[in-house]
């Protein structure tokens, strides 16, 4: 997807267990320069060397590692924490504090871990490594206690253990007392045991260590003599959390609900969505009390919004539906940084103040701080704003601070404006739709929602959509080209079976799927048909088969079929049914005209390669004559161009054009069509059109028939 | 025929049909094919030029091609670390242009792949992206390329993933987003660097340099 002629792979390790490194040839060129540590050291990397060993898990702690890494995965994902920012992994242990699933996610990540850890293979491997290095003094470090007993346990030579002592203990002698030849520690170095000389050192972890902390161990590693450097092992697990990365965040853009919150069963050729019904008391109940929830947080901080779902959540055994319809309502929130005076100027001044005041802090202030007070009061005086708006003003940009401002089509404004009226309502339990309708946001329009939510997350991995609409071409095509979908089409007739041309179509049948799919199966437009879904329900007549893939090594996919017996509801706009007053005029003339042509809106589709060009109207009479009339009416220079480009391109002997004298255009841009375009000035006449379509008509008349 | 960089494939408009990876898309009736076909493309045509050389023409005729899919511009860096490169990373630098810039350089970890990948950018002189696996990383080049590049840039360094979203002449960015937003932003580049390419024939992610 690049076209990057120069390309340079860099690794230390190329070679790949399942072969794959192959690829990496065709994708980045060959190998050009190796040098393995071996030939580096000494000159280079004279003072230790690093080499990493990686170990497979066994198949189960594989099975359960996995199952653990995605229940802990996805409850992150879903939440959206951004675990590479420290706060984002603070708010997550935060959450986990009164979340349940929050701590259960927690549990999964540390089992996940501990199975990385103290994976079974470690050993053998360190068994091995003990073995070659049996009269080297070596010191093994792992992150965990409990594995720093199984290795001691379980290695033939003799090993001493050190263990987290309080840090006011007496230094222990015992590792630089030299007895062992092996010292196990579970101890990070930064509490300052005293370490033997030791010329070999192993790291067991869970996870690729940080290179700060490799590095400061390999400092501890002496060489015995000139010609061995001292060597550093770090043995990881292969493939765990530090490569594994989530295929929900790999795929989406915006999905509107996460993996964990999607619902669908899978059968050997089906995938379906599990629908709600929306008619059901339950849903309605949670989804009312879940707007009455978002109307009471109006001008509140977005943490206490999100705390006050979490209880309903908790209370509501349906977790993933509550979720779900949260964050459907969620998407139509705003949330913005309420302060009078920027947070971070609030945050610079009273550091300047606080550090005026205090130039060093020798010994943490015991009691209470008095001076505190007086550093805000003098901030506040500063900024000119009250002791109050300093002291909430100066977090007021982190994410569970922010305010929300709007629910669909109300702003918190408005809210304060009509205080007294919406107390009144949220006080209500139980009561109608029409007292929310302020917002736009029906406990109706939410359920019907809710479902076609679920429906787009099973698209999020589809490799194709096939897609039968009757009615509605324009609206169709146009969204399948704003979201870059390509497409095949054939017409088809009323019981879906493809015919011939487009003059015998009742509907037509479109493939979509995007340029890469060209080459191979890619699930990179699943988003895309994702997006497009809720265009479908704007159709009267539609159907609609995804191509789900299910495996991405062995390409294994399912189908997922969708019709309006569903009662799916669109929230895309079906668009203005005329494009120009010019068009509505014609219709409505034609209403009144006496003529036994009849007048048809967009109900061809012409097959441009890239593009389609749906006609405005098709005129028909009822002896099976037929022509297809398009308008070029009131244009700008750039959307002629491309409207004229796209008429050259129609090869049909009976489509005839109405164009604007107005127009900077002449006869010959029109191609083919020259001969068949009336010109008109401000309306167009439908006897004028009737003449030109009985000449350019085609199809067989009756007359012609007895003829 | 004319090239043109259509949502991370090519479309090759108008080409003759003894064209090279050119596959038949029935959907626009025109040759398409993958993106990183480019080069080879160029060189088939009598089109490439490498660096400051001319164009070498082919025996027999060339054909005609008109390049619209390139979008990115030459850049004339000197990377202001002020280290000299030690002799094994000088040859491995020699051995990557030896082999027309295109290939992979394997050394052990903390050998200063890094400061490598800053020498082939300066040499190469084009947009670059650089490619890694994790957001640490990602910021690791960053500041590496900042430091060695910033002043003779006249936008920052970009970066694209970890919640941003700048793509300018240089650019790092993740895996993941790489494998997002390549399709859009395939054109803007002539030098891709992949870091801990071993992650890359990841079925995903091997997309990324097609």
């Amino acid at each position: 997807m690049i076209i990057a002629p120069y390309r340079l792979g860099l690794t230390a390790t190329y070679e790949r267990p399942d072969g794959k490194h192959e690829l990496l040839e065709d994708l980045l060129g060959p190998v050009v320069y190796r040098k393995d540590v071996d030939e580096l050291a000494g000159e280079y990397l004279s003072e230790y060397e690093t080499i990493h060993m990686s170990v497979d898990l066994t198949a189960d702690e594989r099975e359960e590692y996995d199952e653990e890494y995605q229940i802990y995965r996805d409850y992150v994902d879903s939440h959206e924490f951004d675990l590479w920012k420290e706060d984002g992994y603070a708010e997550f242990l935060k959450r986990t504090s009164y979340d349940p699933q929050g701590r259960r996610a927690l549990i999964a990540k540390q089992r996940a871990e501990r199975i990385a850890r103290t994976a079974e293979k470690k050993l053998d491997t360190l068994d091995n490594l003990l073995k070659r290095h049996h009269d080297d003094r070596t010191i093994i470090f792992t992150a965990n206690n409990d594995f720093a007993y199984d290795i001691s346990r379980s290695s033939s030579s003799p090993v001493s253990l050190t263990r987290p002592r309080p840090t006011n203990a007496p230094k222990s002698s015992t590792a630089s007392g030299r007895e062992y030849s092996m010292l196990v520690t579970s101890q990070v170095l930064d509490e300052g045991i005293d370490v033997p000389a030791a010329n070999v050192g192993i790291i067991l972890s869970g996870r690729a260590s940080k290179r700060q902390y490799a590095q400061r161990l390999g400092r501890i590693l002496r060489p015995t003599d000139d010609r061995q450097p001292a060597r550093l092992y770090e043995i990881i697990t292969e493939d765990t959390m530090e490569t594994y990365v989530s295929q929900r965040r790999r795929r989406g853009w915006v999905p509107v609900l996460t993996a964990d919150l999607a619902r669908s069963r899978t059968t050997d050729e089906t995938i379906t969505p599990l629908f709600i019904d929306p008619d059901e008391e339950r849903y309605q109940q949670t989804a009312r009390e879940l707007i009455q929830l978002f109307e009471a947080h109006l001008g509140e901080p977005k943490g206490d919004l999100e705390d006050a779902i979490d209880e309903l959540t908790i209370a509501d055994t349906d977790y993933k539906i509550v979720q779900g319809l949260a964050k459907l309502l969620k998407d139509e929130c705003e949330f913005e940084v309420v302060a009078s005076v920027e947070p971070r100027e609030i945050r610079r001044r009273l550091f300047e103040k606080a550090n005026e005041r205090y130039p060093i802090v020798r010994q943490p202030t015991l009691g209470e701080d008095t001076q505190k007070l007086e550093v805000y009061s003098a901030v506040a005086d500063d900024l000119g704003v009250s002791l109050e708006e300093c002291y909430r003003g100066m977090y007021a940009d982190l994410e569970d601070n922010k305010r929300l401002v709007r629910i669909g089509t109300r702003t918190a404004d408005q809210y304060a404006s009509d205080d007294d009226t919406s107390t009144s309502t949220t006080n209500l339990t139980g009561s109608s739709d029409a007292e929310y309708e302020h917002t736009g946001l029906t406990v109706d329009w939410l359920v019907t929602r809710y479902n076609l939510a679920l429906a787009q997350a099973v698209l999020y991995d589809a490799t194709e959509m096939r897609i039968r609409v009757w009615d509605h071409f324009g609206t169709v095509f146009s969204y399948v080209k704003l979201f870059g979908l390509m497409h095949r089409i054939y017409p088809i007739d009323s019981d879906g079976e493809r015919v011939a041309n487009t003059d015998q179509a009742a509907g037509y049948e479109a493939v979509l799927d995007g340029p890469a799919s060209l080459f191979s199966k890619s699930q990179k437009y699943g988003i895309r048909m994702a997006n497009f879904l809720p265009a479908l329900p704007l159709c009267d007549r539609w159907e609609m088969v995804g191509e789900i893939l299910v495996d991405e090594t062995t390409g294994e996919t399912r189908q997922f079929a969708l019709d309006p017996t569903e009662d799916l509801d669109s929230h895309y706009s079906a668009g203005d049914q005329f494009d120009s007053d010019v068009e509505r005029t014609l219709a409505d003339k034609w209403e009144r005209a006496n003529t036994d042509w009849k007048l048809v809106r967009e109900d061809d589709v012409f097959d441009l390669g890239a593009e389609v060009m749906i006609p405005d109207f098709a005129i028909e009479h009822p002896d099976g004559r037929r022509a297809i009339l398009e308008i070029v009416g009131f244009w700008t220079p750039e959307y002629l161009d491309a409207k004229l480009e796209k008429i050259r391109k129609v090869e049909a002997d009976n489509f005839v054009l109405a164009v604007s004298e107005q127009l900077d255009c002449a006869s010959e841009e029109f191609g083919s069509a020259a001969d068949r375009v009336l010109w008109f000035k401000t309306g167009i006449h439908v006897y004028d059109v009737v003449d030109l379509v009985e000449q350019y008509a085609t199809g067989m008349s009756q007359s012609e028939e007895q003829a | 025929m004319q090239v043109e960089f259509d949502d991370g494939t090519l479309l090759l408009r108008n080409a003759p049909d003894d064209v090279p990876y050119g596959e038949w898309d029935d959907r626009v009736d025109e040759y398409r094919t993958r993106a990183y076909r480019y080069r080879a493309l160029l060189e088939w045509a009598g089109k490439w030029t490498d660096g400051n050389e001319q164009a070498t023409l082919q025996e027999g005729f060339a054909h005609t091609l008109e390049d619209t899919a390139r979008a990115y511009p030459d850049l004339d860096l000197t990377q202001a670390l002020h280290i000299e490169p030690r002799d094994y990373q000088q040859a491995a630098l020699d051995a990557w242009i030896d082999h027309d810039r295109r290939g992979s350089v394997v050394l052990p970890t903390g050998s200063g792949k890094t400061f490598l990948g800053l020498q082939a950018i300066a040499d190469a002189g084009v947009s670059t992206l650089v490619v890694t696996p994790t957001i640490d990383l990602m910021n690791q080049w960053h500041a590496t390329l900042t430091n060695a590049f910033g002043d003779q840039l006249t936008e920052p360094v970009g970066v694209l993933g970890g919640g941003s979203h700048d793509v300018t002449a240089i650019t790092v960015t993740t895996y993941d987003s790489a494998y997002r937003y390549v399709n859009e932003y395939g054109d803007q580049f002539g030098l891709l660097v992949v870091d801990e390419e071993h992650h890359l024939p990841a079925p995903t992610y091997r997309q990324i340099p097609r």
